[in-house]
Parts: C-alpha cells; sequence; structure tokens
C-alpha cells in the first residue's frame, strides 16, 4: 500500500458531514448484534436492583414475561439467562444444575410459550449452583474436570430439554463441548447450539456479576486452575480450537473489552461466529463514571459495543442491550 | 445417554433419602428442610400463577385459577407467614352456591371443593 500524502490527501475529508461519515464507515452495530443477559430469582412479584451494577435488576419467574417484552419489541434477538439460586439448594456438588424445575428450566418454558422467537442462551457451570461457588465439583482441593463434565451433561440436556436454544458453558473445564454436543445429540438435539465460553479469563471483572447471583461471598478461593491466565494469547487460540474440534457452533471471549486483541485474533485464525461478554465489571465501569457525571454513558456504551463489532465480534452478550437497542432505533 | 438421570439416581442410590426419587434430592437437604419445602411450594405456587395469568381461554383460566388455590392450600399448610391475596375468580370458575357465597363475604377458596366441570 502506497503512502498517501498531505496535501494531495486529507483524510478529514470523510469526516467532515455526518453522511459520509455514515457511508464510509468500516463496522455497524445493530440490534441483530445484542444478546441481553438477565438475571431470576425466585420469590414473587420482585423486581430487585443489583446494587453493583446501576440499571440491572434481578426479576421472579411472574415478572419476567413484562421484564423482556420491551426487548422483544426492540428486536433483541436472545436473551441469556442466569439464576440466583437461594442458598438452601445450594451443595457442594451443585445438584439443583440437575434440577428439571430449576429456576433456568422453569424461565425457558416460560419464555419459549410467550415468546417463541426468542433465542435462549442458557448458562451451563455450577458456580450459580455450589456452596463453594465453584464452576465444578470439587475433590480433595482441586476442582475435578472428569466429574463435573458427568454433571454438565446432565445439565445441558434438561435445558435443552425446556427450551433453551443455545447452551453455553462458562465452566472451562475441559472436554466439556464434546461431552455437552454427545449428551444433546443422543437425546435427538441436533439443533440445539453450542455458544462456549472458550477463552473465559480468571477476571477481576466479574465482582458485580458475583454479587447479582449471590456467589461472590460463597467463592472460597480463586477460579485460576481452569479459568485462563489474563498473561495468555497462544493458548487462547488452543482453547477455541478444541472447542470448535468438539462441535462448538460458536465461540465467546470473556470478558470483552480487556481482550479485544484475543477477539481479533481468534475472529482471524478460525472465521466463526465469535462473541464477546461485555461483563458486569465492563458495565459497572461505564455506568459507575456515567452517574458520577464523569462519562457519557450514551456514547461510551455505543463506542465500547462498537469496539466489538471491530475486533470482529459477530454478536455481544451486553448488559446494555436494551438501552442500545433504543438508541439504534432512534437512529 | 437416554438414561443418565437414571444412572445418576442409580450410582448415588445409597445416599438417597427414603421417599426422594431425584438425585438432586439428598443433596438438597445440606439446607433446611423446612426452608426447601417451603421453597418447593413457593414455585409451585407461581407456576400455578402463571398458568392462570396466561391461560388462553375461559375455561382453561377457571381450571387454572383452582389449580392456583390448591397450590395455595399447599403453601399454606408449610408456611406460617403472611401471604400475597390471590386473584379473584375468574367468570366461570365458581359453582351458583359459591357465588352466593361470595357475594356475602362468605367464600372461602381454601376451604371450598372445585366444581365438578372444572375437575
Amino acid at each position: 500500500m502506497s503512502t498517501p500524502s498531505f496535501p494531495g490527501t486529507r483524510l478529514r475529508r470523510n469526516r467532515t458531514d455526518a453522511w459520509t461519515r455514515r457511508l464510509t464507515a468500516e463496522n455497524v452495530l445493530s440490534t441483530g448484534d445484542l444478546i441481553w443477559p438477565i438475571f431470576i430469582m425466585d420469590g414473587e412479584n420482585t423486581i430487585s436492583a443489583v446494587p453493583s451494577m446501576p440499571g440491572v435488576s434481578r426479576v421472579t419467574l411472574d415478572r419476567l414475561v413484562g421484564h423482556v417484552e420491551h426487548a422483544a419489541k426492540l428486536g433483541i434477538p436472545a436473551l441469556a439467562l442466569f439464576p440466583m439460586t437461594p442458598p438452601s439448594l445450594k451443595d457442594a456438588e451443585g445438584t439443583e444444575a440437575k434440577n428439571p424445575e430449576n429456576l433456568i428450566c422453569r424461565a425457558a418454558r416460560l419464555l419459549k410459550r410467550e415468546f417463541p422467537d426468542f433465542g435462549l442462551v442458557g448458562d451451563v457451570a455450577l458456580d450459580p449452583y455450589t456452596d463453594h461457588g465453584h464452576d465444578g465439583v470439587i475433590r480433595g482441593d482441586y476442582v475435578a474436570n472428569d466429574d463435573t463434565l458427568e454433571i454438565l451433561q446432565i445439565q445441558s440436556v434438561i435445558q435443552a430439554e425446556a427450551g433453551i436454544d443455545i447452551i453455553a458453558p462458562s465452566d472451562m473445564m475441559d472436554g466439556r463441548v464434546a461431552r455437552i454436543r454427545a449428551a444433546l445429540d443422543a437425546k435427538g438435539l441436533i439443533h440445539t447450539r453450542i455458544m462456549s465460553y472458550a477463552a473465559k479469563y480468571a477476571s477481576a471483572f466479574y465482582g458485580p456479576f458475583r454479587d447479582a447471583v449471590g456467589s461472590g461471598k460463597a467463592l472460597r478461593g480463586d477460579k485460576k486452575t481452569y479459568q485462563m491466565d489474563p498473561a495468555n494469547s497462544d493458548e487462547a487460540l488452543r482453547e477455541v480450537a478444541m472447542d470448535i474440534a468438539e462441535g462448538a457452533d460458536m465461540v465467546m471471549v470473556k470478558p470483552g473489552m480487556p481482550y479485544l486483541d484475543i477477539i481479533r485474533r481468534v475472529h482471524d485464525t478460525f472465521k466463526v461466529p465469535t462473541f464477546a461478554y461485555q461483563v458486569s465489571g465492563e458495565y459497572a465501569m461505564i455506568a459507575g463514571a456515567a452517574d458520577r457525571g464523569w462519562i457519557d454513558r450514551e456514547r461510551a456504551m455505543m463506542e465500547s459495543l462498537l469496539a466489538f463489532k471491530r475486533a470482529g465480534c459477530a454478536g455481544v452478550l451486553t448488559y446494555f442491550a436494551v438501552e442500545a437497542a433504543e438508541v439504534l432505533r432512534r437512529g | 445417554m437416554a438414561s443418565l438421570i437414571e444412572e445418576e439416581e442409580r450410582r448415588r442410590g445409597r445416599n438417597m433419602r427414603p421417599g426422594f426419587t431425584r438425585p438432586w434430592e439428598p443433596a438438597m437437604s445440606a439446607g433446611d428442610p423446612r426452608d426447601i419445602d417451603a421453597l418447593r411450594a413457593q414455585r409451585a405456587e407461581v407456576d400455578a400463577m402463571l398458568g392462570f395469568r396466561y391461560a388462553e381461554d375461559a375455561h382453561q383460566k377457571a381450571r387454572a385459577w383452582w389449580r392456583l388455590v390448591q397450590a395455595r392450600r399447599a403453601r399454606s399448610a408449610i408456611q406460617v407467614t403472611e401471604l400475597p391475596p390471590l386473584p379473584a375468580p375468574p367468570p366461570g370458575a365458581l359453582t351458583f352456591a359459591q357465588k352466593i357465597l361470595a357475594r356475602f363475604g362468605r367464600f372461602r377458596p381454601e376451604r371450598a371443593t372445585v366444581p365438578p366441570y372444572l375437575r
């Protein structure tokens, strides 16, 4: 590529008017790129705020339909469901994860009945259900990979049978995508997709999420023996390669903004639908700074979401989904 | 694969409490059984409430209302705290006699029987 030179070339020309800026935009964010994560809880007639995530709420099932109706009208394609499991149902083995009457399954049945066109993403991992807060079962002092896989298979099957369209294993156990795919196929659930949290880092940005699902205080130790080291990039490609080979239909990088380089590498290397999770800590940073008047909430939100598209994402899981869709509708 | 849950049940069967039939039940005993029973009763009532709210026609709605009444009855037996009021019976849910009682404020759904045509 020859180097353009001034004054023959003035790159500012194309930035002169709004219409040329639109015309020459290399990336565009649309409502179809958004997945909205929502928190569900037991109880009745309650919508409770998550203090560390201003603007985000947990809802009981009887308020769920009303809660998501607006998102459906805006054309958001999919919801990701996360349960806040009552402490009395948590145990060391995360057995509530296998209960076909657990919060996720009941919510999925309800949402599929009321909004059959909504895509539903089901989180598969044990941390919302274990009293120790880890994503798998513990043997000795180690999160046991292979014992956890058996539970994840059952969890995936019951979620898919309840109406979940996309199984999203977020546990980072080795070999889970292959085992889940086999379990789904054996049940004839061949159209259930798998979006693997392929490159999920042991990150400090998950704190507010753990408040929202009530797993933060319960967590003993950290997750560094199964989630990725933030120092690593090549390892992410190996993780993604394995998940694709095992049957993942889409892959995800989590968190999002601090790992845009990983998204770019994954997208360029594999050319598979790649998603980012703009996690709770990222959301809280923008929302918190905006609440204090330090940044413009709407502009920072839209800029952060566009950054994911620029990095190569097919879509983004974001707590801003509804707000962003409203902005996009306004134009 | 068809029997993943059954396999799990068999494998863990020796640890299961009598009367429970699913593998997640014994582990739930880690919590206070009364809390768990109350939670289950609440979940059953919420499901019944949703069935009532989204019933498609008048007959279904009337039947769903009685299911809700039954769920409340079961829940009241476990939970002593004050519970939110149930929705009013929809048209067609009460017999003529029940309607008369309701008009005079004497109808108690928790003690009433389901009309035969809604069973």
